[in-house]
């Protein structure tokens, strides 16, 4: 369980004995990008928050191109993670394609889950025309991309990466991980960009069992509105909030409007039992 | 385009904003441009009224750039405030791109951190057209080292493995040996799995499936099978098939369904080929002498590169060395049939009565083409007495199996005349191969038995020969050991000496050679105790037939032998009739009568 726990860089937070939230970070960040959110929840809610293996304070030695080069390995090491802290009836708040790894780990074990947040989703970024889809990015768009990534180390040295990857523990490395936000391997990045834009969950989503938020951002351009409506129409149970927030970081940009959001949401849903359950 | 804009004035820029040596930016909070400095406008061909207060940031970008600023630059700006030296494409009016190397600023109107909405972003944005360029001929000169690392590594593997299926090749005259240490080089290293046919040379028909390995154990089974379908099922195309006749290897980059269809018309073989995967295959004949000495087919699964012309002519250099080691084996093989048949024609059955019983065998030699230098042999001389003998001529090839035959037939032919024991038959044996220019050496026992009241005697002459064993009718094992005399055909004149000792019923005379009681060490006395031990029954001695005997005496042996063995098992009959042995000589003209039977 230590090794999970370690591997993922989990955090956790709120009332130990309160319902699970699983807060998950999408491609170019880390569990950073919940800081303005999370506090919002504590006070009623167990909050746990994780980096994906390969970002963040994340065991980096625990990284390979291979297994990391599709969205189904983060969702396996999301359901280890429930697993390891035996979460159940888990509210999973995803960002950008940490919500299609949620989609897929509910598919898998959708017993331990009880809402799924999706925070800006799409099911396919790139276009495919033979079934009038629209996800709003081309090949070329992605291999362009890819080479930005490559000319943006964004002050990761490549002689820093041996030192962290053989000693995800020392404390003063994490120290200054955790002064710089989003600093990201650029091999892993191009990796996690690659699993992500080429990804195709079109399928996945019909076979949602869990209740579902939509939460869509004016302006996104890496999730436009389209893209979010595909996504909301196809779950079988889901709501669709659009959001006055723009660009694809709702989390972060307008915190004061998102978490409220979620919150109203749970609180419709929540169960009448919940409180004799908790008393 | 560069016309003055009161709007500056009133944003409070200052003085030299407009012509500062680098694009500036203002954006609010969500992104939009608040102002743009003519340098920037100048760059992108842009009008500031279509800009500022119209256009967001990210308006300005290329896609791809778009996307790494909302996905990864956006979030580290509301983090940390600042962005440094970042590579952006920008996107012109004419939609052309520009690269630019930004930095930027995140500031609150209060000065406070906290993530409001009157906050400002302030961008400069150098552009950098040469260092793209520049920065794109490191990268190619990255790539072009990493390449030429990569072919090196390659190069170096590829002799790592010619090297290692080298010294499979000459690891073993074995055949059958030869053709697995090669499949276990090819596989994993070189394909996922292998089959191996051996042809026979003489005819270049492909023979039995020699070698089968998958480098995923748990497919093992299937691969055996489809090894047993092919090659009768398989259709090499005409091409392909004038290729291997010529000994040409075949690749196939890519097995499509269509070429794996048209090999074969059996079901079973294009399902055992899923099973097994197969996406890419070279075919290789391996000749030698002009003629077929195998077919190597080695294949790859759709989770690894295919065959590349390179894995081609590496196979093929190895094919023509492996045709040759095969061939070599095989020669050895034939050579090492021809030598065993021969020894086993030579050497005949023992006499049978009704009261004999002896039993003989022999082992070949399984490593090496040892073989041929040993023989037992047991005949009655001319009035009926038993003679047994043991023996082993120096040398292990088919002329030690020759030069056996003709010692065995001078021994048995002085043996024959009765009156002589064992001394005076090898004494006389000695002499005679030197006269006919037999010159071999040879140990051997020559052993005489000659019925007694209550038992037999056993009258024996050692010529440099391990010594005889004696089994007890009550279960302990003994060795008859004697002072030892030199090896036939050292010295013609020696004077050998014969040894007597009294046999109760049932006990077991064991003769033996060397091959049985070899020890990693080469000690024969521990060898010797090893032997009489296992031949040990306490008790129930004469309840074990000597079949069983010698199973456990070569129970060790039955596989790997360095040596061949020659193995011969006398037990001692019940005493014949009393009344016709008081005489003290029995009537040796009519041994079977002498036996009371």
């Amino acid at each position: 369980m230590d090794d999970v726990l370690a591997r993922n860089n989990v955090h956790q937070s709120g009332q130990p004995t309160g319902q699970p939230m699983l807060f998950a970070h999408g491609y170019g960040c880390d569990q950073a990008m919940w800081r303005f959110v999370t506090p919002m929840f504590e006070p009623d809610y167990r909050v746990v928050v994780f980096d994906h293996v390969g970002f963040g304070g994340s065991d980096l030695s625990a990284w390979n191109a291979q297994r990391y080069s599709n969205l189904s390995a983060y969702a396996e090491d999301l359901l280890e993670l429930i697993g390891a802290l035996d979460l159940h009836d888990v509210i999973y708040v995803g960002h950008s394609v940490a919500a299609m790894i949620g989609v897929l780990a509910a598919n898998r074990e959708p017993a331990r889950f009880a809402h799924l947040v999706l925070v800006g989703p799409s099911a396919r970024y790139l276009d495919d025309p033979q079934h009038d889809y629209s996800g709003g990015f081309s090949r070329p768009d992605i291999d362009d991309l890819l080479h930005t990534l490559e000319g943006n180390p964004l002050g990761w040295a490549a002689s820093m990466a041996p030192v962290m990857m053989g000693n995800p523990q020392r404390p003063e490395l994490s120290a200054e991980l955790t002064a710089s936000f989003c600093r990201t391997d650029p091999a892993v990045a191009a990796t996690f960009a690659r699993a992500t834009f080429l990804s195709d969950n079109r399928a996945d989503l019909s076979r949602v069992q869990t209740p579902c938020l939509v939460l869509q951002c004016s302006d996104d351009v890496i999730a436009p509105d389209s893209v979010g409506e595909f996504v909301h129409a196809h779950l079988p149970v889901s709501e669709f909030v659009h959001l006055r927030a723009t660009g694809h970081c709702p989390n972060l940009s307008a915190p004061e409007e998102t978490a409220p959001t979620i919150k109203a949401y749970l609180h419709r849903h929540s169960r009448p039992d919940a409180d004799v359950g908790a008393g | 385009m560069s016309a003055p804009d009161k709007r500056i004035g009133q944003a409070g820029v200052a003085e030299g904003w407009d012509d500062a040596p680098c694009g500036l930016l203002r954006l609010d909070a969500d992104g939009l441009v608040l102002a743009a400095n003519t340098t920037l406008l100048d760059l992108l061909g842009y009008e500031r009224s279509a800009v500022v207060g119209r256009l967001r940031f990210v308006d300005l970008l290329t896609t791809a750039s778009r996307m790494f600023f909302e996905a990864q630059l956006a979030p580290m700006l509301l983090l940390e405030g600042r962005l440094q030296e970042v590579m952006l494409d920008l996107s012109t009016v004419a939609r052309q791109r520009v690269p630019v190397l930004v930095n930027a600023i995140r500031v609150t109107a209060t000065g406070t951190a906290e993530a409001g909405k009157a906050a400002v972003i302030r961008l400069a944005l150098m552009s950098v057209p040469d260092r793209r360029a520049y920065e794109n001929e490191l990268r190619a000169a990255r790539e072009q080292a990493e390449q030429a690392r990569a072919a090196e590594n390659r190069g170096r593997l590829r002799l790592e493995f010619l090297a290692r299926a080298n010294a499979a090749l000459v690891g073993t005259s074995e055949v059958d040996v030869l053709l697995d240490d090669l499949a276990r080089v090819l596989v994993p290293e070189m394909a996922d799995w292998c089959l191996i046919y051996a042809a026979d040379a003489e005819t270049a028909a492909s023979g039995p499936p020699l070698s089968a390995v998958h480098a995923d154990p748990r497919r093992q089974p299937q691969l055996a099978r489809l090894a047993g379908l092919l090659p009768e099922a398989l259709r090499p195309s005409p091409a392909a098939r004038v290729a291997l006749d010529r000994g040409q290897p075949v690749l196939y980059v890519r097995l499509t369904d269509g070429q794996l269809l048209q090999s074969t018309d059996s079901a079973e073989v294009r399902r055992l080929y899923d099973v097994l995967g197969a996406s890419s295959a070279i075919v290789i004949p391996s000749r030698a002498r002009g003629v077929r000495a195998a077919t190597i087919i080695v294949v790859r699964g759709a989770d690894r590169d295919p065959f590349h012309t390179d894995d081609l002519h590496d196979l093929a250099d190895l094919g023509a060395r492996a045709g040759i080691a095969i061939d070599n084996a095989q020669q050895h093989a034939r050579e090492h049939g021809n030598s065993i048949a021969l020894q086993q024609a030579l050497l005949t059955s023992p006499p049978t009565g009704p009261d004999l019983d002896i039993v003989t065998r022999y082992l070949p030699a399984t490593a090496g083409n040892a073989v041929g230098g040993d023989w037992y042999d047991a005949f009655r001389q001319s009035d009926g007495t038993l003679m047994l003998v043991i023996g082993d001529v120096v040398g292990h090839d088919i002329h030690a199996a020759a030069a056996m035959g003709q010692l065995r037939g001078v021994i048995r032919a002085v043996g024959y005349i009765a009156g002589r024991t064992p001394a005076a038959i090898l004494s006389q044996a000695d002499q005679t191969a030197r006269g006919l220019g037999v010159t071999t050496l040879a140990t051997a026992v020559v052993a005489q038995i000659e019925p007694r009241p209550g038992g037999a005697l056993l009258r024996w002459s050692n010529a440099g020969h391990p010594p005889p064993l004696i089994v007890g009718a009550e279960g302990g094992a003994r060795t008859l050991a004697s002072t030892p005399e030199p090896i036939l055909g050292f010295d013609p004149d020696l004077k050998r000496h014969d040894q007597e000792v009294a046999l109760a019923p049932d006990d077991v005379l064991v003769l033996y050679t060397d091959g049985l009681v070899e020890t990693v060490d080469d000690d024969l006395e521990v060898g010797i105790a090893r032997l009489a031990n296992q031949l040990c029954t306490p008790g129930t001695a004469s309840q074990v037939s000597l079949d069983e005997l010698s199973d456990r005496a070569l129970t060790e042996h039955r596989e790997g032998r360095r040596d061949d063995i020659a193995l011969l098992l006398y037990r001692a009959a019940i005493p014949p009739n009393p009344a016709v042995l008081t005489t003290g000589r029995p009537e040796r003209a009519h041994p079977s009568a002498s036996r009371g039977s």
